[in-house]
């Protein structure tokens, strides 16, 4: 993909296209690098912090493992496997499942909320750590939620803008700086953390605040844990049509995503227990010192930029599959409005930062699902086989048209993995049923919307002759 | 779409339908990967949840 926007070639107008073999840019390294460098921003740091409200160390590591593993390997088998096969966006290749209009729909719901939010997440974390470096560098006293945090988001918000004009290049480049440092900060923060308390105190380190029966906050535990690994759905697909092999696509998400998020958060969840606050940035300084502390606190800083960068830039290749005036504005004018919203939510940097193991939920209520329906339908369904040019023709001629271009037999799948998410978790208020601690919510919202498109599938659509199911 | 769009896509599709056309990226991911992580996250979950609750 060419690093420099023209008529033919712009990261915008590629977007829609099947790539060719010369356009696919990252090989095993360069992907996973863009994986660590996404994976280790402040978001691992505080999903750490919210597991540490829930469990202990040797309970954390166990939840922090499993969650982030099944997580990240369902969603990597699903978004990046198909993606780099055919070269093509996510929310393409999700035509063969919802259909064109379908897909159009499940935009206009999930984009603004996840993209926006997300993004005003990392953009208050970077204000807030940049705040943190100030007040233990230069003696100043600024508040957490301080106009000079606000401005610093808007910083944040307009470099990432300005990387963006640059294309997915600029986010490789900027990756194969900072996600090596980062790596080295965070397991230097982890020794720093271990020499200091030890072990056996941090294992005996009580969770900030537990649920009260040990097993139903272990599994919430869990539940965080499952939802920060689904989290990555809507980003990894568009990233991963990049790579050059299948392997490529998809062993880079289990160093990157998995492994990097898992040690990150596991950094996150140590200091979260041994300094009492889930916000990364008010105990790196603490940990590290002034030094080790404010430099920590500027890369995870700049981390954020590059996810920011790389999960708007998957989002401006999805939001152009809505209409064909979306597909045609320049480049530098869709990437400025995908930012938009989170530029509004920065205004009010408490309210979001406080509810993050709640939103964490609420993606994993929404975003399950979805993964599941994808799985069911590419692997147990078509058997791992697209048809491109069905990707792309009128819904008239195309196996994938389905009714108006909508498939409802994928609607009511996700519809019933979010019902049972919702029977066993309120995401809200974290009230559950008796079942959840045994079962969490996420994983039989997975296993229920996917065996609901399948028998679905097999019992409607296909006798119909709908989407190209054989 | 527009036409030229259209032209560019056409072009690539084509492109990737002929026969003499080879792009590593089109193999499946190897049944012995799936094999693998399949083993491993069953594995790796029943052990480390059963740790972690002990």
């Amino acid at each position: 993909m060419s690093d420099t926007p023209t008529v033919s070639g712009s990261a915008g107008s590629l977007a829609g296209l099947p790539l060719l073999r010369g356009e696919r840019v990252w090989g095993f390294w360069g992907f996973t690098s863009v994986n660590v460098g996404l994976a280790i921003a402040t978001w691992a740091f505080l999903t750490g912090g919210s597991v540490a409200l829930f469990v202990g160390a040797k309970a954390a590591i166990a939840v922090t493992v499993v969650g982030n593993l099944v997580g990240v390997v369902l969603v990597a088998l699903t978004t990046c496997v198909p993606s780099a096969k055919y070269g093509v966006e996510q929310f393409g290749a999700l035509r063969s499942v919802f259909g064109r209009n379908g897909v159009r729909i499940l935009l206009l719901l999930l984009m603004p909320f996840l993209l926006a939010t997300w993004n005003a997440i990392l953009a208050i974390m970077f204000g807030r750590a940049l705040a943190n470096v100030s007040n233990a560098v230069l003696g100043t006293d600024l508040r957490a939620d301080s106009p000079v945090v606000i401005g610093f988001c808007l910083v944040a918000l307009v470099a990432c803008w300005l990387l963006l004009l640059r294309g997915p290049l600029s986010l490789s480049r900027v990756n194969g700086l900072i996600a090596p440092a980062l790596a080295v900060i965070t397991l230097v923060m982890l020794v720093v953390i271990l020499r200091e308390r030890g072990p056996a105190e941090l294992a005996a380190l009580a969770p900030l605040t537990p649920l009260g029966d040990p097993l139903l906050s272990y599994t919430a535990a869990l539940e965080v844990c499952l939802g920060a690994g689904f989290s990555w759905w809507a980003i990894t697909g568009n990233l991963a049509r990049l790579t050059t092999t299948a392997r490529v696509a998809y062993w880079p998400n289990l160093i990157g995503l998995f492994g990097a998020s898992t040690v990150a958060g596991l950094v996150g969840t140590l200091a979260a227990l041994a300094f009492g606050s889930s916000d990364p940035t008010t105990w790196m300084v603490p940990v590290g010192g002034v030094v080790l502390g404010a430099l920590a606190l500027l890369f995870v800083a700049f981390a954020n930029v590059t996810s920011i960068l790389g999960q708007t830039y998957s989002g401006a290749l999805a939001v152009q599959r809505l209409h064909g005036a979306i597909a045609h504005l320049p480049w530098p004018v869709l990437a400025a409005l995908l930012l938009l919203p989170a530029t509004v939510m920065v205004f009010f940097p408490g309210g979001v930062y406080e509810l993050f193991f709640r939103f964490l939920a609420l993606v994993a209520l929404i975003v399950a699902p979805l993964c599941a329906v994808y799985f069911a339908d590419f692997y147990l369904l078509r058997r791992r086989r697209l048809h491109l040019r069905d990707l792309y023709t009128g819904d008239e001629e195309s196996r994938y048209g389905f009714w108006q271009g909508i498939n409802p037999v994928a609607f009511v799948a996700v519809a019933a993995g979010a019902v049972t998410y919702l029977l066993l978790l309120n995401p809200v208020t974290y009230a559950s049923s008796p079942l959840f601690p045994y079962l969490t919510a996420s994983l039989p919202a997975f296993a229920v919307t996917a065996a609901v498109h399948v028998v679905l599938t097999k019992a409607i659509v296909r006798p119909l002759n709908r989407g190209g199911y054989r | 779409m527009h036409a030229n769009d259209l032209a560019e896509l056409d072009t690539r599709i084509r492109t990737i339908e002929s026969p003499d056309y080879h792009d590593p990226a089109h193999a499946d991911l190897p049944a012995l990967d799936l094999v693998v992580t399949a083993v491993a996250v069953v594995g790796v979950s029943v052990l480390l949840l059963w740790w972690g609750l002990s």
